[in-house]
């Protein structure tokens, strides 16, 4: 759920980078981190996409180290953020006791879950938010859960790490357009 | 200061929404453009098949204006999704009715509409959805950012309003399927 820029800007302040944040975690923890990372380099076309982007971000992810969508979404975020160049400010927080109330203030379906990506503007002003997992990991999630009782619309992606790279590609490409287009924004950059 | 999507404060707002015919009824002249978009909107069979097999309840709260052009084009588009999942309820309260929760819906800085709420049974939040999705998007920034500016990689829709009813059948099938899979919801239901 979406929270305000005053909630969101302290915890963005103390949040860590993409490189900082992995580096925090236990050796074992750690490579599956990089082995996501090195495994969603951008394609061409996904490079053009984020080379059109415009406006700067703020991107504050709350995650664990531990978990297994966080850091296949981090990963991806952290590519995403790599390709934008200074335009993507993106920063992680580890749920835990010093974040339980950031992770309070946004529940979802009751659970204190993670990943949940907040999408900023530039000034803090949250634009949307991620979590948990994305459609295509429900969707297998699903299949594994129900077998043939998985009501899901699409075949199992051929490379189920890449689809959530595109997916989480996808909704900042949304927020893009969202902040490249807002009435506000165009005053304050006169475009 | 954030106002916070509480379940027990959702539930006191749900009655005070309405349901598609009584929304139109709030304004029968602005309804007239809500109604010519319903007529256009079709389901394709995989996407009836897809929302006819949902079997969790999902309650989706649309804060939307009459009068606003992104509703009339939206709006439609969820109320056929309602007509074809037994699981969803839909329900639109105004923007400005003094139970809107548009205050804690905020996106980047404005009030936008439409911002939809998707909620478990029990009226837990579990997705937001707004302002515009980016098939959306993507048709908006061709349009406004030029034909000499096209856009890498968007291949803007041959049919843009079949794209936007995709983006919605993917944002409710994500939804429906995280609350199918919910642990605390499957030991509510035992399956």
């Amino acid at each position: 759920m979406l929270l305000s820029k005053e909630t969101l800007g302290p915890w963005f302040e103390q949040a860590a980078s993409f490189q900082t944040f992995v580096a925090g975690a236990d050796p074992g923890h750690q490579s599956v981190w990089a082995e996501r990372f090195d495994r969603l380099e951008l394609n061409d076309e996904q490079q053009a996409v984020v080379q059109r982007f415009e406006r700067p971000m703020q991107v504050l992810c709350l995650t664990g180290r531990w978990c297994g969508d966080c850091a296949l979404q981090g990963a991806a975020l952290g590519r995403i953020a790599l390709a934008a160049g200074e335009l993507i400010d993106l920063r992680f927080l580890e749920r835990g006791e010093t974040t339980a109330e950031l992770a309070v203030a946004c529940m979802i379906n009751a659970g204190m879950r993670v990943p949940v990506t907040f999408l900023m503007a530039q000034d803090g002003h949250p634009a949307a938010c991620l979590g948990d997992r994305t459609l295509s990991r429900w969707r297998s999630m699903a299949r594994k859960a129900l077998g043939a009782d998985a009501n899901v619309s699409a075949p199992a992606p051929e490379d189920p790490v890449r689809a959530v790279l595109q997916e989480v590609l996808d909704e900042v490409e949304r927020v893009q357009w969202l902040l490249r287009l807002s009435p506000r924004l165009r005053a304050m950059h006169g475009d | 200061m954030d106002v916070r999507l509480r379940s027990a404060d959702l539930a006191t707002i749900w009655p005070q929404a309405l349901a598609w015919p009584d929304y139109l009824a709030s304004d029968e002249d602005k309804a007239q453009a809500w109604t010519r978009t319903a007529e256009t909107i079709t389901l394709t069979t995989p996407q009836r098949a897809l929302l006819a097999g949902f079997t969790r309840q999902i309650r989706v709260l649309m804060v939307s204006g009459i009068w606003c052009g992104d509703c009339v084009r939206q709006g439609p588009i969820a109320q056929a999704i309602a007509e074809a999942a037994p699981g969803v309820e839909l329900r639109f309260i105004d923007r400005d009715h003094p139970a809107s929760p548009i205050g804690a819906m905020r996106i980047n800085d404005g009030e936008r509409v439409p911002v939809t709420l998707f909620m478990a049974e029990d009226f837990e939040p579990v997705q937001l959805l707004g302002d515009r999705t980016l098939q959306y998007y993507r048709h908006m920034a061709a349009q406004q950012i030029g034909a000499a500016c096209p856009v890498p990689g968007a291949g803007l829709p041959e049919d843009v309003q079949n794209g936007v009813i995709q983006d919605w059948i993917d944002a409710t099938e994500r939804v429906h399927l995280l609350l199918r899979l919910s642990n605390r919801l499957r030991q509510r239901h035992g399956d």
